[in-house]
């Protein structure tokens, strides 16, 4: 599904009559933080990847687990990946969907949107629907969304020694520069 | 970035001190993980099903049944239509459930490809959403399929509700309005333009005939008039804090329960004039989808199983230590909800939410406080361990003066009553008027003891009734009623068999209750009371605490947990440990517990405290009955099936119940109808019944969560054993008939056989006798012999030959006379050696020509001698001479044999005549063969012989 969204936008970015529908990411932050009463854990990937169609106004985005840095100690990052995310398995989380609001995006100004998507972690995908903000400046978006992911709705199990080390509900925080495509 | 870490940070550390209901997490399967509820649904009150990721489920509060054909087969939602449990899939596949398969549906017309998202239906109509397709409608054979294209706002549809006559959409595009108009489908889309406070609608659901509620993403609820075709009520978009709206559950007009993404249950209640919102923490389970069972738990669909709230009965509020000592807790007193108050050791604490740990100090007291009591002015009265009485007004502590028994004593128990204060010491009882210009100073108006006549100086409880008596709770004396003049005392007699006697209270109704001493609870009504112990189901006989609300339901402390009576089940509902929402530990010291003037009561517990609701909806606790399946020979059968066959005699019943009340509680008796003369008790869900004789049975199995059975739910199944075929009355009769018709033709048979045998044997007899008096017959033996004398002057050799021939004929006489046939062979020999004989005598005058085929001679047979006694007759009754010889012809067919002679008889008749004939026919006849026939034809004797 997410492969097929992926290439389809892809090649739709291929066409130049539809060129400066599709944007891409040029630039983005994401960070998490996980707020438990004994430790607090941030970390933050750059890599994001994504289309955006204004016109149809679908998305798809993706992040590799194991882009993610930060963390209090190594140890934690690679518990992070191999225990809780097992990236061997699931190596990426994506966002595929569409924006419900019917705001032209090309033309300048701030707009509050709605995101509505499968948003896929640890394999296990979810109906999401995502507040974001989007700021059209000079044919470029800015993106801004946060919301948050309770780990027992990815089945993300946390050990029982970890308890009071590792929130239940982490707190995502997203940041993406977008630019059409050429 | 910092500042968003700040923002939640401050989320997390202001814990608020509220109330909420219990909630108990419940797993799918057996390995604990995780399966993911997408909806549920109760169907006709009896089991909770479950669309899961994994498929279908049933639950009867104990444990969960998966339907295997949906094995693996992710089920988006499940619905009942129409008396039917239908499920939709992922994969847009729906289908109905028919005992423990699903029945698909296959129509050409109806084939969603993307997931289901919703099931509803009217009597008539199913409605069909799809995540991709709109919505298709069903009903009556036919099927219209609703889209984007047809007119919808959106193909994703995630919920429809028909109310009067239109059928309402969710969508993300607003609320899609779909009426019948001149024979055609009009859609209409309400948006926030038309008040809406979010376009993307989630949840629609039934608010009563015309009404619907509606519940979106971001902007909360409104409530939908199908009549007006507009909102009545609505949230406002900006202003609603919970997050995006899972699902709605109507309870009544105008109230429903929310269930929000950011883990909120909210009460909503528009009825009674402003529209009042509570919302309580679901902590960290997300509810989904909602559902309610007849005993007024809230079920949650979430995303890794199943949760329960108690919101609709009991709430708690969850008190962190070590501000709140539950083991120093002495008393608690309410007026309203929000003064509840705390006695723990020496000071007094008030329920205030606002602060850290919820409970703000309010006084202390020099000794330990023992009692406390509100009344209606807000007045607080509390008792001492041996400092006696204070009263708490107008933020002032004062000790109450007056009388010499309460002022330094023990306090047990204060009651406030009209303008009279009641206080009960180790002395007994003070009856005082209040002073209102100087509280602290009452005027004892009487005092009661044992010796005036309350049975006992030592009263745990006063308990004023609404008519103004106060009750006393005695220890010794069982319950003692003051009207104002005269005592009424109960101890054992009109039944309450106990003594002591630890607390009083009256419900909704006006019956008394009485918490006793390991005798569990009396009740007091009509004149007489009426025990509730281990049999009717309550846990501890030893009943600390009494309280009643506003709604009938009352409320037992006892240590091993409290029970609730209801009074429509007439059977109590248990909290302890195993409801598995930590009521781990209770309170021992007596009547630790209040009512607010609301008519919630109040009881703490190691946690914190309980409030049990008002129950304005009258919920049943019995629990659901059914029989699941009927086995013959461990087959399952069709149900419908009731007569089997005799040796068909091993039927198996496999039952379930359901109780979301207490089903650790559910136990089981049944009995078969004939087969049974007492009531089995068990736990067990199955029950064989073997070799059962042919019959007719009834099988009843009841249910109850106590060993009481009197309102128990029975489920029956009859059924027939017929008798064997053998065993039928008609077979028997038949087979009764067809014996006595043997026996009785045997005998006759039998007899005919003897008859004719001593006939036979008669004949026999006359016949050897006859042959006996031939053989000796003079006349013959006579003219032998003088032939012979003739032949031996004449020719000596011809007499040899004659004598030889005389011999013979004598012996084979001798020897075939006992014989009952013999061949026409040996017959033949005996009449040639008669006719040499007789031819020797009468020369010429005598002659016989015989002419038999050589096969009948050899192969027929006949009567022995029957031919010699023709010829004998003959030569007896004709004339034989040479003038007139006698010319006798024997000739003979296959069948018989025939020998005639001229008839030329003698003018002086022989004696005897006929004997011989006579003989011939009935030894023939009794040989059971045709009769001889013989007679004169044509101037001849003829005799015809049948031939064997």
């Amino acid at each position: 599904m997410l492969r097929l969204l992926f290439f389809s936008l892809l090649m739709m970015g291929g066409l130049p009559t539809q060129a400066q529908a599709i944007f891409e990411v040029q630039q983005a932050e994401v960070s998490f933080f996980s707020n438990a009463p004994k430790e607090l854990i941030e970390a933050v990937s750059k890599s994001l990847a994504g289309v955006l169609d204004v016109q149809r106004k679908t998305f798809a985005f993706k992040i590799g687990i194991s882009s993610f840095k930060g963390f209090n100690s190594p140890l934690q990052r690679e518990h992070f990946n191999e225990n809780y995310l097992e990236t061997v398995f699931y190596p990426e989380a994506s966002f595929v969907g569409k924006i419900i609001e019917d705001d032209d995006l090309l033309r300048e100004g701030s707009y509050t949107v709605r995101t509505k998507g499968k948003l896929k972690i640890h394999g296990i995908e979810q109906e999401r629907i995502i507040r974001s903000t989007i700021k059209s400046e000079r044919g470029v978006l800015h993106i801004h969304a946060e919301f948050s992911v309770l780990l027992a709705d990815y089945n993300i199990k946390i050990p029982m020694v970890v308890n009071n080390k590792l929130s239940p509900e982490i707190k995502v925080s997203v940041q993406i520069t977008m630019v059409a495509r050429k | 970035m910092r500042s968003v870490l700040l923002i939640i940070l401050f989320f997390i550390t202001t814990s608020v001190i509220a109330q909420q209901p219990f909630i108990k997490e419940l797993w799918l399967n057996e390995n604990a993980a995780p399966v993911r509820v997408n909806d549920l649904c109760f169907a006709s009150g009896r089991f909770l099903w479950l669309a899961t990721d994994n498929g279908l489920y049933r639950y009867n509060g104990r444990s969960f049944i998966h339907i295997s054909d949906t094995l693996k087969r992710p089920v988006t939602c499940v619905g009942e239509v129409s008396g039917s449990i239908w499920i939709g899939l992922r994969d847009g596949t729906a289908g109905r459930l028919r005992g423990n398969k699903i029945e698909w549906l296959n129509s050409a017309a109806v084939h969603p490809s993307s997931a289901i998202t919703a099931i509803r239906g009217s009597e008539a109509l199913m409605y069909l959403c799809t995540e991709d397709e709109g919505v298709y409608i069903m009903g009556g054979g036919i099927s219209y399929h609703l889209n984007a294209t047809t007119g919808l706002s959106d193909n994703f549809v995630y919920d429809a509700c028909l109310v009067a006559d239109e059928l309402l959409l969710a969508t993300d595009r607003g609320m899609n309005r779909v009426s019948l108009q001149n024979g055609k489908l009009t859609v209409k889309v309400m948006t926030t333009a038309d008040g809406l406070p979010d376009n993307i609608v989630r949840v629609l659901r039934p608010a009563g005939k015309s009404r619907a509620w509606i519940g979106t993403q971001a902007g909360g609820w409104a409530l939908y008039d199908a009549s007006k075709k507009q909102l009545v009520s609505a949230t406002q978009a900006d202003d609603w804090p919970w997050g995006q709206v899972n699902d709605i559950l109507p309870s009544d007009s105008g109230e429903c329960w929310v269930s929000t993404e950011d883990r909120h249950l909210l009460h909503v209640q528009t009825a009674a004039g402003p529209v009042t919102v509570s919302a309580y923490d679901c902590g960290l389970v997300k509810p989904g989808k909602l559902a309610a069972d007849a005993t007024g738990n809230i079920w949650m669909a979430t995303n890794s199983g199943l949760a329960m709230s108690t919101a609709n009965y009991a709430m708690t509020l969850r008190l962190p230590s070590p501000d709140y000592r539950f083991r120093e807790l002495t008393a608690v007193a309410a007026a309203g909800d929000s003064a509840v108050f705390l006695a723990m050791g020496n000071a007094l604490y008030q329920l205030v939410a606002a602060e850290p740990y919820g409970l703000k100090k309010l006084l202390q007291t020099q000794a330990s406080i023992s009692c406390v009591t509100v009344d209606a002015a807000g007045t607080i009265w509390l008792g001492t361990f041996g400092e006696g009485l204070y009263v708490y007004s107008q933020n002032t502590l004062k000790p109450v003066h007056g009388t010499s028994t309460i002022e330094g004593s023990h306090i047990l128990s204060i009651a406030r009553a009209g303008n009279k204060l009641w206080i009960a010491s180790l002395n007994g009882v003070e009856e005082m008027q209040m002073n209102p210009s100087d509280l602290s100073h009452p005027v004892l108006v009487r005092h009661h003891n044992k010796a005036s006549g309350i049975g006992s100086d030592y009263v745990y409880q006063l308990f004023a009734d609404r008519e103004g008596r106060v009750w006393m709770a005695t220890d010794g004396g069982g319950v003692c009623r003051f009207d104002g003049k005269h005592y009424q005392t109960w101890k054992n007699e009109q039944g309450l068999t106990s003594d002591v006697v630890y607390a009083l209270t009256e419900d909704a109704q006006g019956s008394i209750w009485a918490g006793t001493l390991e005798k569990g609870v009396f009740r007091f009504r009509n004149g007489s009371w009426k025990q509730f112990s281990k049999t009717q189901g309550i846990q501890n006989t030893n009943v600390f605490a009494v309280a009643a609300n506003a709604t009938g339901q009352v409320i037992l402390a006892a240590e091993e947990g409290i029970d609730m009576w209801y009074p429509n089940s007439g059977t109590f509902r248990h909290f302890n440990r195993r409801l598995g929402v930590h009521i781990d530990s209770l309170l021992t010291s007596p009547n630790c517990i209040a009512r607010t003037r609301e008519g919630r009561v109040i009881v703490p517990y190691e946690h914190g405290l309980i409030w049990f609701e008002n129950q304005p909806h009258t919920y049943s606790i019995s629990p659901a009955l059914q029989i699941d399946q009927v086995s013959l020979f461990n087959k399952r059968i069709d149900a419908q099936r009731h007569l089997f066959a005799h040796d068909e005699n091993h039927i198996s019943f496999r039952y379930t119940s359901s109780s979301f009340a207490n089903p650790e509680r559910l136990n089981y008796r049944y009995k078969l109808d004939n087969h049974d003369t007492n009531w089995t008790y068990t736990s067990d869900e199955a029950v064989s019944f073997v070799q059962l004789l042919p019959g007719s049975y009834t099988f009843h199995v009841q249910a109850s969560l106590s060993a009481d059975f009197s309102r128990a739910p029975e489920a029956l199944y009859r059924f027939s054993i017929t008798r064997p075929f053998w065993k039928t009355p008609g077979f028997i009769v038949a087979v009764l008939i067809l014996l006595g018709g043997a026996i009785y033709a045997y005998i006759t048979l039998r007899e005919r056989n003897i008859t004719k045998l001593a006939l036979l044997q008669k004949e026999h007899l006359i016949y050897e006798h006859e042959y006996l008096k031939s053989q000796v017959n003079p006349h013959f033996l006579f003219n032998s012999l003088n032939t012979l004398v003739n032949i031996i002057e004449e020719n000596k050799e011809a007499a040899v030959d004659y004598t030889v021939h005389l011999s013979d004929l004598y012996r084979n006489m001798l020897s075939f006379k006992d014989q009952d046939l013999i061949s026409l062979e040996d017959e033949f020999g005996i009449i040639d050696n008669y006719m040499y004989i007789q031819k020797t005598r009468f020369g010429e005058a005598i002659s016989l020509q015989w002419d038999v085929p050589p096969q009948v001679m050899r192969t027929a047979r006949i009567v022995p001698l029957a031919l010699q006694m023709l010829i004998e007759n003959a030569l007896k009754h004709n004339i034989v001479s040479v003038v007139k010889p006698l010319n006798i012809r024997i000739f003979a067919d296959e069948k018989n044999l025939t020998v005639t002679n001229p008839l030329q008889p003698k003018a002086s008749k022989e004696r005897g005549a006929g004997i011989g004939l006579a003989n011939i026919s009935m030894r023939y006849r009794l040989l059971g063969k045709d009769t001889v026939r013989y007679g004169e034809q044509s101037g001849a004797f003829v005799v015809v012989l049948p031939l064997m």
